[in-house]
């Protein structure tokens, strides 16, 4: 028998109703369960799921800089792993997607030679496609952090879904609780009018995070970004601009005729 | 009264067409039932106690 494991599961989004059975079996089950999720009902079951259960949220508080927290997480989530027992850490949404902690810990963890698992949870994008009815394969899905997507200068495909995230806490790389998120929005509603028109219909996205709640869907057009009202867990979502055309040499290579 | 929490759990684990929310949340706070009728999650959230910074965002971009 393994004596000593990490599983990082992920929680979804929406409390109980995502949570799968091989998630709520390694929370149940683990001799330690670490977890860091953005919801009190999720935090008070798991509490009562497992009595060996304890909370992240100091140490995501403990430092000025979010990357510090971040660091701090994945080497505490190692040090009780030394411990040789088996360790769950919980995190809300999917585990790995925009997600750091948990994989940077996963990622050592199997280095030191300690068996790990990352179980899937269902995304807030999961959410998106299924609340905005979009499949990613009709016509590509390109997906940015926002912040990245700026300071890069993404290129990225107008006539896909583009979908940004963290669109309120653009160019932080702290923990705000407050702040002016005006010029990160205007430099972003810059950036996209160099591919869509200031008309074009966007939508502020949040996925329901309890049974009995509806989603946030908010269709806005880009030139009214400025003046939209955004939380910490909005999504941008930008449809595409227009279909893209068939390339005629190409489908004549693969020999595929209209 | 049914705790909040168990509320959630109930609601959860019903389809739409086995449970009604109203019903559900009739016996609940005001603050509560005001929550589920306006589709208030920040709202539900104060009143189960939540005032930590929570963990709305576990990326950051590297540079």
């Amino acid at each position: 028998m393994i004596k000593a494991s990490l599983v990082v599961v992920g929680s979804g989004i929406k409390f109980m109703s995502h949570l799968t059975h091989e998630a709520r079996a390694y929370i149940e089950q683990s001799d330690k369960v670490l977890y860091l999720v953005n919801d009190p009902a999720m935090k008070e079951w798991i509490k009562k799921s497992n009595p060996n259960a304890k909370s992240l949220d100091n140490l995501y508080i403990k430092y000025h800089l979010r990357n510090d927290c971040y660091t701090a997480i994945t080497d505490y989530i190692l040090e009780t792993l030394r411990k040789n027992q088996h360790v769950c850490v919980v995190l809300y949404g999917h585990p790995t997607v925009f997600s750091k902690p948990g994989l940077d810990a996963v990622l050592l963890a199997r280095e030191e030679g300690y068996y790990t698992r990352v179980l899937p949870g269902i995304s807030a994008e999961a959410c998106l496609f299924a609340d905005l009815l979009i499949n990613p394969g009709t016509y590509g899905c390109q997906s940015f952090e926002a912040t990245d997507f700026l300071i890069r200068q993404r290129r990225f495909d107008p006539n896909s879904h583009l979908i940004l995230w963290q669109v309120d806490v653009i160019g932080r790389l702290d923990n705000p609780q407050r702040h002016d998120n005006s010029n990160g929005i205007k430099l972003l509603i810059d950036y996209l009018l160099k591919q869509y028109s200031v008309n074009h219909e966007i939508i502020i996205y949040e996925a329901a995070q309890y049974p009995g709640f509806e989603p946030r869907i908010e269709k806005i057009l880009l030139g009214q970004l400025q003046n939209a009202c955004l939380s910490r867990i909005s999504t941008l979502y930008v449809p595409p601009a227009s279909k893209t055309l068939n390339d005629e040499v190409t489908l004549k290579l693969l020999n595929i005729y209209e | 009264m049914v705790n909040v929490i168990t509320l959630l759990e109930q609601l959860a684990t019903n389809v739409h067409h086995n449970i009604s929310v109203r019903a559900a949340i009739k016996e609940q706070s005001n603050e509560i039932q005001k929550a589920f009728l306006t589709n208030d999650a920040t709202l539900l959230k104060n009143q189960l106690g939540c005032t930590l910074n929570l963990a709305d965002k576990t990326d950051i971009v590297q540079i």
